[in-house]
């Protein structure tokens, strides 16, 4: 099994998950073939939490061009993880 | 509001112990970090929408620390000093501010350490009045300034004569040997010389003198034991001289013809006489100077100032390196310099410590009497000062010009001038005894071509060297002029006129 570093890419930190982490709800950019288990899984390894739900999304690339020259960013998938209430992960805030 | 107090002053050296109230320190805080929040642009948020974890692991939680530092410790800083009634020289240095939490509630205190300015008790110097050299201009004088002009207007003309006399200007063939041996050195070809200007070897002159044109002559000397070419020092060597040409200095005759030469002048009774002014301004102000300088003395003797040793450190700093210049502009390294007056820079220093403190202390009463007086220079008067500092302006680019002007440590030492001169002339004028007889008696107002104006105002005098193109024809000016110069008593301008 690919260990929870290789499932979790990295968090999204913006303006609206940062909202979201008053609801212990906390985005991370995941695996792409990483499914609901195994990102509940590795968040719980990594930050020590309890997870209440995961839900997740493929986020498409988006078209690019460069004069003639055309392509794509990658797509990702984004996960929206739900903690047990009054669980937090420090990495969101800061520290 | 916060409190401060001085803790101590060592030889200038201030040191400040400054509190800012908790409040105060806490708001500055916090408006350090809306003004940061607002400014940085954080990817995922929109200005100022950023959490403080978030904008505090962005930017460094030191940037906010130091923004708010920036907008609380300088103010506290000035207010005490103000409140301690001291002035710096200097740009403080703060210590105890590494690693403060400004949000704990505590009162911020700091220590401050910055150079001030010693404290000046300046005497009273309303009452010093000196009474002024007077000085008649004779007619022997004015016939020696004459003379001078006709000097400076010599001629060397060829002559009828084959016998070299005292004064000529001769052309040379030499041939110089030594020991039989051509010494290349002692050689020259047609080589003009004056003589009687004691730029020849030692009793060369003595010997060219009675030499006939185009007949060589061996003639012996012997070398000086310092003669710049060691090898050569202290030898006997042999010159074949012959001369090519002999001309003798003629002088223009002192008529009317001559004196139209010079530059605004009509006749000869009219050189006469403004010669005669010109001597007259020059002696006046040569007398207010000497005013100016024993009411500086006598004030300098007067006062009481406090120690400093940035500012005596600084003016020894530039002693020494001016001492060093001057050696090393004659080509001696200053290594060499030192092992020669058998001293160490150290021990130079020393040396020169007393003047050192002597030229702070007459300088910061020169500045105290300045400001006590607003005689303070306008940044206009600063450059004009700084020009003259330079002197034959309209040879140099205007961009070097430019560049001059407005390179600040220049303009510090033009300053520093300007002040010195203003200070002068106000002494002079306000420390004679008997101010009213300060005149050459005579009424300038009708005859100037110049834009001299006589209502004293600093920078005049400026403006006329910077006009003029003609370095050369400055002697001229300088005597055919009406005398304006004369009114200003500074100490560059009466050397200027010494010509």
């Amino acid at each position: 099994m690919a260990s929870p570093h290789d499932i979790i890419i990295r968090p999204i930190i913006t303006e609206k998950s940062n909202k979201l982490t008053t609801e212990s709800t906390y985005v991370f950019e995941v695996k792409r073939d990483a499914n609901k288990i195994e990102i509940a899984k590795a968040v719980e390894a990594l930050f020590k939490v309890t997870v209440m739900d995961v839900n997740t999304m493929n986020v498409p690339g988006k078209l690019k061009r460069q004069g003639r020259s055309e392509g794509r960013t990658p797509a990702w998938k984004k996960a929206i993880v739900t903690l047990k209430d009054g669980d937090r992960i420090p990495l969101f805030e800061g520290a | 509001m916060g409190s401060s107090e001085v803790v101590s002053i060592e030889q200038g050296l201030a040191t400040l112990r400054v509190t800012v109230d908790s409040e105060r320190a806490t708001d500055a805080f916090r408006r350090a970090l809306r003004e940061v929040t607002l400014r940085a642009n954080i990817p995922g948020f929109r200005k100022g929408k950023a959490p403080r974890a978030v904008v505090e692991r962005f930017v460094g939680a030191d940037y906010i620390f130091e923004n708010a530092i920036q907008g609380l410790v300088p103010e506290a800083y000035e207010q005490a000093m103000k409140d301690a009634g001291l002035t710096p020289i200097e740009d403080p240095e703060f210590e105890g501010l590494d690693g403060v939490n400004l949000e704990s509630g505590d009162d911020l205190v700091f220590t401050a350490k910055v150079w001030v300015k010693p404290e000046i008790e300046l005497m009273d110097y309303s009452s010093i009045k000196i009474d002024r050299a007077r000085h008649e201009v004779t007619a022997e004088e004015v016939d020696n300034v004459l003379e001078q002009l006709r000097e400076d207007a010599a001629e060397y003309v060829p002559v009828e004569r084959s016998v070299v006399q005292a004064g000529d200007l001769v052309a040379l063939d030499v041939v110089g040997s030594v020991d039989g041996e051509r010494a290349e050195r002692l050689s020259a070809v047609n080589a003009e010389l004056t003589l009687g200007k004691d730029d020849l070897l030692p009793g060369l002159e003595e010997k060219i003198i009675g030499l006939t044109l185009g007949e060589p002559t061996d003639v012996e000397i012997s070398l000086p034991d310092d003669y710049h070419d060691s090898e050569l020092a202290g030898r006997k060597a042999t010159l074949t001289i012959t001369v090519n040409s002999i001309k003798e200095k003629q002088l223009p005759e002192l008529n009317d013809e001559f004196a139209t030469t010079l530059e605004g002048v009509s006749n000869l009774a009219d050189l006469r006489d403004r010669v005669e002014h010109n001597l007259v301004h020059r002696a006046l102000s040569a007398a207010l100077m000497d005013v100016a300088r024993t009411a500086l003395g006598k004030i300098i003797q007067g006062s009481k100032v406090g120690e400093s040793k940035l500012l005596v450190d600084r003016r020894l700093d530039k002693l020494v390196s001016e001492i060093r210049r001057k050696a090393e502009d004659q080509g001696v390294e200053w290594a060499k310099y030192l092992e020669m007056r058998g001293k160490t820079e150290e021990e130079i220093r020393s040396e020169l410590y007393e003047k050192a403190v002597e030229q702070v202390q007459q300088d910061l009463i020169i500045q105290e009497v300045a400001i006590r007086e607003s005689l303070l220079p306008t940044e206009r008067e600063v450059s004009m000062t700084l020009l003259e500092m330079i002197g034959n302006v309209d040879r140099l680019p205007e961009a070097v010009i430019q560049k001059t002007l407005s390179d600040p440590a220049l303009r510090r030492s033009a300053f520093d001038v300007a002040v010195r001169t203003a200070v002068l002339r106000w002494l002079g004028q306000n420390c004679d005894a008997d101010p009213a007889s300060a005149t050459c008696g005579r009424d300038h107002s009708h005859d100037h071509d110049h834009d001299h104006d006589h209502d004293h105002d600093h920078g005049h005098d400026h403006d006329h060297d910077h006009d003029h193109s003609h370095d050369d024809e400055h002697e001229h000016d300088g005597e055919g002029d009406d005398g304006g110069h004369g009114h200003q008593p500074e100490a560059g301008d009466a050397a200027a006129e010494q010509e």
